[in-house]
């Protein structure tokens, strides 16, 4: 997987302005932040080049981030690498994650798949799983699947609305005159 | 749809009226400690259910309740007492109002799709308003079991809960409707049975009426019958017949009664007339008795006095038999007696003596002649009055008998009299023949009668067989009925359970992924990066959390507070996302990061945004200012769907105020995009 490809394939669809920054690096925005993301060889590049970089690209931009220094608060620097961090090199990318300073990092490793990719993505795109949670429930039409060979009338009774069934209804739906 | 906006009067912490007005997009409530926030998502939810949730005790604490601390307590009345939340959707802007009287009714349809289960409002609250101090209770802190009817409810399933329990009561009092049909066919087969029974009976009984004619037979008992029957009415025939048997079938008794005690009495008669013959011989002898007794009893009375005179004598004789003695013994004493000193010979002494002696011999032999009568007339005394105790005795028990022959024959007479005949056994005989012989032809009559009248109820009784038994087919028919109801009521709850089980395991396969990406989203602990359930039981069903691949734990007693309180957050956003009844398309949050560390509140402040790219509203309220102002720049505000800003305080005798609303107004569209335009434009200017 080429992650660069990949993110930029993954932003642009979730409405982010996405373009090459060149240096394995892509820009990306929307109308509530800013952003740039990094591909690095390995975690020790990550773990070493992030506070220059972050300096770097506050530098170079600067002018544009004084123009909406809001949104420039919601800066997103990005440093992805699809090599696996040991142990230590793991709390190092938390902590790098957890340093507020400047901008917002986010630094992961081991990012082989697409689903590694949107997962590492997680704080900049909308919820990913809602959509499937929210399919029509079919369980009504199944439960009356289930019961299509009893009288109709008694089955729309019994799972229509939530009133008590009358029984005297119930009884006559079935042929129940009544004494 | 949306919330619009809010007024509140007079409610918890409110004394004067504060209208606050959401941002289509988000709103941000920030102020500190009762400053009012948690007021706002009280009003919100007390305008829609007429409860606070998060207030809710189980026990009144001396008995107080909550519904007494809803409206404004502080010092001073308030201006007025209202919550009015207005809601914005596609139509017109519709307002939910509560006073202390009163709440507007809620449309439920407007909030909720048709299948959204029973207790939609409360249902949709539960799942919108996420409060600081539910968020674990109603999450990481619920039973399995609890968790799983939450899960079930929120997800819009739990109208098939609804489904069993109609039917459970459907079933109850289906099967109370057959118990009661039952009944009644039991009934009619028992009456079926006793009618084939009587006409049977009935049937027999007609045979011997092949060449009765009533007529015949009113003629045969004419004689018998003290009330005349109207003719032609077997009937009143029938009546008359047996209560005239009846009183036959008794005279004829009583004749048979007096009969024998007539003849029993002919045998009394002739005793009767030896006891006579014995009391009259007794009262003689009992004459002669009597005089033989007064005789004794003369001699006896004689004898008593003439002993009792001489026994009265007795002392002196024996003094002069004593004196006698003694002078015997002495002699005389120189020609003198000793005893009284006068001068007497001895001879004539002695003379004296012998005289004396004599005397004393012969009393003492009249005292003996005279006791040996009286004991014979004492003797015969006793005789004579045993004898005539003997006799007297005797006659009283034969006068005794007499009198009780007596008193039987006057008891006869009654009787005679009673039954209309003379006390004579030939002319009693006479009547009782008489009387049997009525009986033998009203007994007859009545068997005749009981024919015809068999005959004539042999058409009725077939008739009621008939209706019986069309009665108990309808019943039996009626029975299969509510059996078949039964059974389907029964395969509509089973079907309903089994349908329902099966759409929670798919809805909740559809949620797993939801709540993992929130989780990972939110990030509650470092090592354990995944979440997952587990579902489990058959009639009581568990839903429960758990971390970590392998080991499977239960993070409620892992976690800290806060890494709790991070997952039930992914819990209930992934509930709260679910829910494809809701139309209402806000997320309100109290407070929602306490107890959470800035970096998991910036993930939050994260999801949050993320779930406002969808389109939804988010109403949070944020006590630090800086993470209000993170809220306010993290979150999507757009040109026409502002997002608001507002910060509440309280004022000393005022109550909660707004102090600030403030619009966010949209960032620069494309503030990135546009300097690399002009880098580039810039690099091609220079190459030119």
């Amino acid at each position: 997987m080429q992650i660069i490809e990949e993110a930029a394939t993954i932003l642009s669809r979730n409405r982010y302005l996405v373009s090459e920054a060149g240096n394995a690096s892509l820009r990306l925005e929307d109308d509530s932040l800013v952003g740039f993301l990094f591909v690095k060889e390995n975690v020790t590049e990550i773990i070493s080049g992030w506070n220059t970089t972050q300096t770097a690209v506050i530098r170079d931009h600067a002018a544009m981030l004084r123009v909406a220094p809001l949104k420039a608060w919601n800066l997103y620097l990005i440093f992805l690498t699809a090599a696996a961090p040991n142990p230590d090199e793991k709390r190092a990318l938390g902590s790098i994650e957890e340093d507020f300073r400047s901008a917002r990092k986010i630094a992961q490793g081991n990012i082989l798949t697409t689903s590694g990719l949107i997962r590492a993505l997680y704080p900049l795109l909308p919820i990913q799983n809602a959509t499937f949670a929210l399919e029509k429930n079919d369980a009504r039409s199944r439960l009356e699947a289930q019961l299509k060979d009893l009288p109709r009338e008694a089955v729309k009774m019994a799972i229509d609305g939530s009133e008590d069934i009358s029984a005297r209804r119930f009884l006559e739906i079935h042929g129940y005159k009544g004494h | 749809m949306v919330i619009k906006d809010i007024e509140i009067a007079g409610f918890r912490g409110v004394r004067g009226i504060i209208k606050i007005p959401f941002g289509p997009s988000f709103t941000v409530i920030t102020g500190r400690n009762g400053a009012g926030k948690s007021t706002i998502c009280d009003a919100i939810e007390y305008a829609m259910t007429g409860e606070i949730s998060r207030l809710a005790v189980t026990d009144p604490e001396k008995g107080e309740r909550i519904s007494d601390y809803i409206w404004w307590r502080g010092l001073g009345e308030p201006l007025s007492k209202r919550v009015a939340v207005r809601f914005a959707n596609s139509g017109e802007p519709f307002t939910q109002e509560a006073t202390p009287d009163s709440r507007s009714e809620v449309d439920v349809s407007l909030f909720c799709a048709p299948d959204s289960g029973s207790d939609p409002i409360r249902k949709l609250c539960q799942t919108s308003i996420f409060r600081d101090e539910l968020i674990s209770r109603l999450s990481t802190d619920l039973s399995e079991s609890e968790r799983f009817e939450f899960v079930k409810r929120a997800l819009g399933l739990a109208e098939f809960a609804d489904i069993e329990r109609k039917c459970a009561a459907l079933e109850k009092d289906l099967k109370s409707t057959y118990t009661n049909v039952e009944r009644l066919y039991t009934s009619a087969r028992e009456r079926v049975a006793a009618y084939t029974t009587q006409i049977s009976e009935a049937r027999t009984l007609a045979t011997r009426a092949s060449d009765v004619q009533l007529d015949h037979i009113s003629l045969a008992v004419a004689g018998y019958l003290t009330v005349v029957p109207p003719q032609g009415s077997l009937s009143a025939l029938s009546v008359q017949v047996r209560r005239a048997l009846g009183e036959h079938r008794n005279r004829t008794q009583r004749l048979e009664i007096l009969s024998l005690e007539v003849k029993n009495s002919q045998a009394q008669q002739t005793r009767r007339a030896d006891l006579q013959s014995r009391i009259d011989d007794l009262r003689e002898q009992l004459g002669k008795a009597e005089s033989r007794l007064r005789s004794a009893e003369t001699i006896w009375e004689s004898e008593k006095r003439g002993i009792n005179d001489l026994r009265a004598e007795s002392p002196r004789n024996a003094a002069l038999a004593l004196l006698a003695q003694t002078g015997s013994q002495l002699g005389t004493i120189e020609e003198k007696c000793p005893l009284c000193g006068l001068t007497i010979s001895e001879k004539d002494f002695r003379s004296h003596l012998k005289e004396i002696q004599t005397a004393v011999h012969l009393l003492d032999q009249r005292i003996g002649d005279a006791t040996a009568r009286f004991t014979s007339a004492q003797a015969e005394r006793a005789t004579a009055t045993s004898e005539y105790e003997r006799l007297s005795s005797e006659a009283s028990r034969i006068t005794s008998e007499i009198q009780a022959v007596d008193l039987g024959l006057v008891r006869l007479r009654d009787q005679a009299a009673l039954l209309g005949v003379e006390l004579a056994l030939e002319k009693i005989d006479t009547e009782l023949a008489r009387s049997r012989t009525a009986v033998e032809a009203l007994d007859g009559s009545v068997t005749q009668i009981d024919s015809l009248l068999a005959l004539e109820q042999i058409t009725d009784l077939e008739q009621q067989l008939s209706l019986g038994k069309l009665e108990a087919e309808k019943l039996g028919a009626e029975m299969d009925r509510i059996s078949t109801a039964r059974q389907n009521a029964k395969a509509i709850s089973t079907s309903a359970r089994r349908v329902s089980a099966e759409n929670m395991d798919e809805r909740l396969a559809s949620l797993s992924p939801l709540l993992t990406e929130l989780y990972v989203r939110l990030r509650p602990h470092v090592d354990f990066v995944d979440v997952s359930y587990r579902m489990r039981g058959d009639v009581k069903r568990f839903l429960s959390l758990q971390v970590g691949h392998e080991e499977a734990l239960n993070p409620r007693f892992i976690f800290s507070s806060g890494q709790r309180r991070a997952l039930g957050l992914a819990f209930l956003l992934a509930v709260h996302l679910s829910r494809p009844w809701c139309k209402l398309n806000s997320l309100i949050l109290d407070d929602p990061v306490q107890h959470v560390d800035d970096y998991r509140a910036l993930h939050l402040v994260e999801v949050l945004a993320a779930i406002r790219q969808r389109g939804e509203q988010i109403i949070c309220t944020a006590e630090d200012p800086d993470l209000a102002e993170l809220l306010c720049r993290r979150l999507r505000s757009e040109s026409g769907s502002e997002g608001m800003m507002v910060e509440l305080s309280y004022v000393a005798n005022m109550g909660v105020t707004v102090s600030k609303i403030k619009e966010i107004t949209p960032f620069p569209k494309t503030l990135l995009m546009s300097a690399k335009v002009k880098q580039e434009r810039l690099e091609l200017g220079s190459g030119a």
